[in-house]
């Protein structure tokens, strides 16, 4: 009960710090102009096709000439081999462009906004002194799982905010388009993407906890964020050479290399990705907590 | 139980510097002790220590006998006004102090009330829902000083409360203080032995890391060997004097006259014996024992 107390109060704190605000609005705006940028781009791109072709464009219809393309054999082999994963591609054909170029701009977008919302978020309340308050009505370890709890609040909010934004684009420059259908697509995008933001929001709150400088916590964040997309890429690269094919098991424990199953449609493989996102969240997290147990709070 | 605090042995080193070294002071439920002592002395360290905020390297601590910091055993009856913390600068004053009540396990009323009550009691009301951002230094203070006070703490540790308050809200605080006493067991730590003296009923001396006296304020400073004067102007046969009253001996200090004298004589003795030749000197105030200064002056000497 206190962690949701101490979780509700972070979220309103966080919701009200200047560095929250900007970054949810840059993500807002990012979202917004990726989503219209990608609708310029699509409708180009069918308007070249539709030469090409030789088949009518739609004019302001973007998406209507891709929704066709679908349907060509020789497409969907096309996307199948770009996709690799053909349970994958079962689940996103057929689904409006406009909605994958959504979910493709949020699941880029989420590590960097989960990383620069919550990376100094622990450490400076160190250095002001601030989190002395809390821990006199609360343990570490409810302090470290209601600023965990805090942060996944704030970028679902974000998150929900940036569909509903992007939602407002798509309706506007896709006229054509089954929008109210598109609506609680795009928001459960965003929903898969806060999936995805609870592992990203581990690490960075983990690293947050043995700094008491949030420019180097955001700094030593941002490097290990990279570091996290390049040591999966490499253990599977250099498997079965120099790295044991044993230790691919290892690529588990880095979110880029789970997410992948956030692009099914069906329940249990999102389910299932959700709850190990969730877990390695909470795994990273753990490794800040256990330093941040055992730390003077000056 | 007859100790509200209890810590023995704490050691606690940064590097080579020992900052608390065999730190040992057990602190009387229902009192309010002072801790003086030199910058660096490990009384801040010794607060934090308690509170759990600093991990010792050694040594034991007993809060309300039942064992060191846990907030699950002392969140709303254990709290501190730690030394040069901020609050969240995003909270307000009354929300931010009912969230802490409610965390303190305050139910919503309680909670509320018990905010109202030091908003009030701390002259914020007119600031009760600014943000903390908003609120000059002094303010800010009294609503970290306020947190303290919520819910109803059996022990409350102040790390320099006075410090960077007006003359006006610092005798609030003062009399704030007082009214606790005998109900809630309080511990400050301050520079300003005026106002120890006067509020403290314990007090501590620390020095190096580490207790090295604990006495009541009472047996400190009403010291039976001793009666200072002040004056108008000193006397010019201070020799004649003294050696017209034996076992008396003068120190002069600025307009003061200290006489200390044996345990052979009284006040009574000392005054009926002095008065009249001080009479000519304009005698102002007679104060019998010392103070808390002096007391710490000479501690520091021998020490």
């Amino acid at each position: 009960m206190r962690i949701l107390r101490a979780a509700f109060f972070e979220l309103a704190g966080a919701m009200r710090t200047r560095r929250a605000l900007v970054l949810i609005l840059l993500y807002l705006a990012a979202s917004l102009l990726g989503m219209n940028g990608s609708i310029t781009a699509l409708g180009k791109m069918e308007d070249q096709l539709a030469e090409v072709l030789q088949v009518e464009r739609v004019n302001g219809k973007s998406g209507v000439v891709s929704a066709a393309l679908w349907k060509s054999k020789q497409f969907q082999k096309i996307v199948r081999g770009m996709v690799g994963d053909s349970l994958v591609y079962d689940d996103i054909m057929g689904k409006h462009p406009a909605e994958l170029l959504y979910a493709l701009i949020v699941f880029l977008a989420v590590p960097l906004l989960s990383v620069l919302v919550s990376s100094r978020r622990v450490a400076e309340e160190v250095k002001s002194g601030s989190a002395k308050y809390m821990l006199l009505r609360v343990t570490r370890l409810e302090f470290t799982l209601s600023k965990y709890l805090g942060q996944a609040l704030l970028m679902l909010a974000g998150l929900l905010i940036g569909a509903v934004g992007a939602w407002c684009i798509a309706a506007f420059r896709l006229s054509g388009a089954d929008l109210p259908a598109l609506f609680p697509a795009m928001l459960m995008w965003s929903v898969k993407a806060w999936f995805l933001s609870l592992a990203w929001l581990g690490l960075a709150l983990g690293v947050s906890h043995f700094f008491k400088s949030g420019a180097k916590a955001d700094a030593v964040a941002i490097l290990m964020m990279i570091a996290w997309y390049v040591i999966p890429a490499l253990l599977r690269h250099y498997a079965n050479g120099p790295v044991s094919g044993r230790f691919l098991v290892l690529t588990r424990l880095f979110p880029s290399s789970v997410s992948d199953m956030l692009w099914r449609s069906s329940f249990m493989p999102v389910a299932t990705c959700a709850a190990w996102l969730f877990m390695i969240g909470l795994f990273w997290l753990s490794f800040g907590h256990v330093y941040f147990a055992g730390r003077d709070v000056r | 139980m007859n100790e509200a605090i209890i810590t023995r042995g704490l050691v606690k080193h940064y590097g080579r510097y020992a900052a608390l070294n065999g730190f040992s002071l057990a602190i009387p439920a229902g009192s309010i002790t002072g801790l003086v002592g030199r910058n660096g002395a490990g009384k801040t360290t010794w607060m934090m220590t308690v509170a759990g905020f600093v991990i010792p390297d050694g040594g034991e601590i007993n809060i309300l006998g039942s064992g060191p910091f846990d907030a699950r055993k002392h969140s709303g009856r254990f709290t501190i006004l730690p030394q040069d913390s901020d609050l969240p600068n995003e909270g307000r004053v009354r929300s931010l102090l009912v969230h802490y009540a409610r965390l303190q396990g305050l139910p919503a009323a309680r909670a509320a009330a018990s905010a109202n009550r030091l908003i009030k009691a701390f002259n914020l009301v007119d600031k009760a829902d600014s943000p903390i951002r908003a609120l000059s230094h002094g303010m800010r203070k009294r609503v970290m000083i306020a947190q303290a006070f919520l819910g109803k703490p059996e022990v409350v540790m102040l790390d320099e409360p006075l410090s960077g308050l007006d003359p006006v809200e610092a005798d609030r605080l003062r009399s704030f203080i007082l009214s606790c006493r005998g109900k809630t067991t309080l511990v400050i730590s301050s520079h300003l032995l005026d106002d120890v003296q006067k509020l403290c009923t314990h007090v501590a001396f620390v020095s190096s890391g580490k207790v090295d006296r604990m006495e009541t304020m009472r047996s400190l400073t009403s010291d039976t060997g001793q009666v200072a004067y002040a004056l108008r102007e000193l006397p010019k046969n201070l020799g004649e004097i003294e050696s017209a009253c034996p076992g008396i001996r003068l120190e002069a200090k600025g307009a003061n006259l200290m006489a200390t004298f044996s345990e052979a004589l009284t006040v009574e003795e000392v005054n009926a014996a002095l008065l009249p030749r001080l009479v000519e000197c304009g005698v102002r105030a007679v104060t019998p024992g010392r103070s808390l200064q002096e007391a710490y002056l000479k501690n520091q000497a021998q020490g």
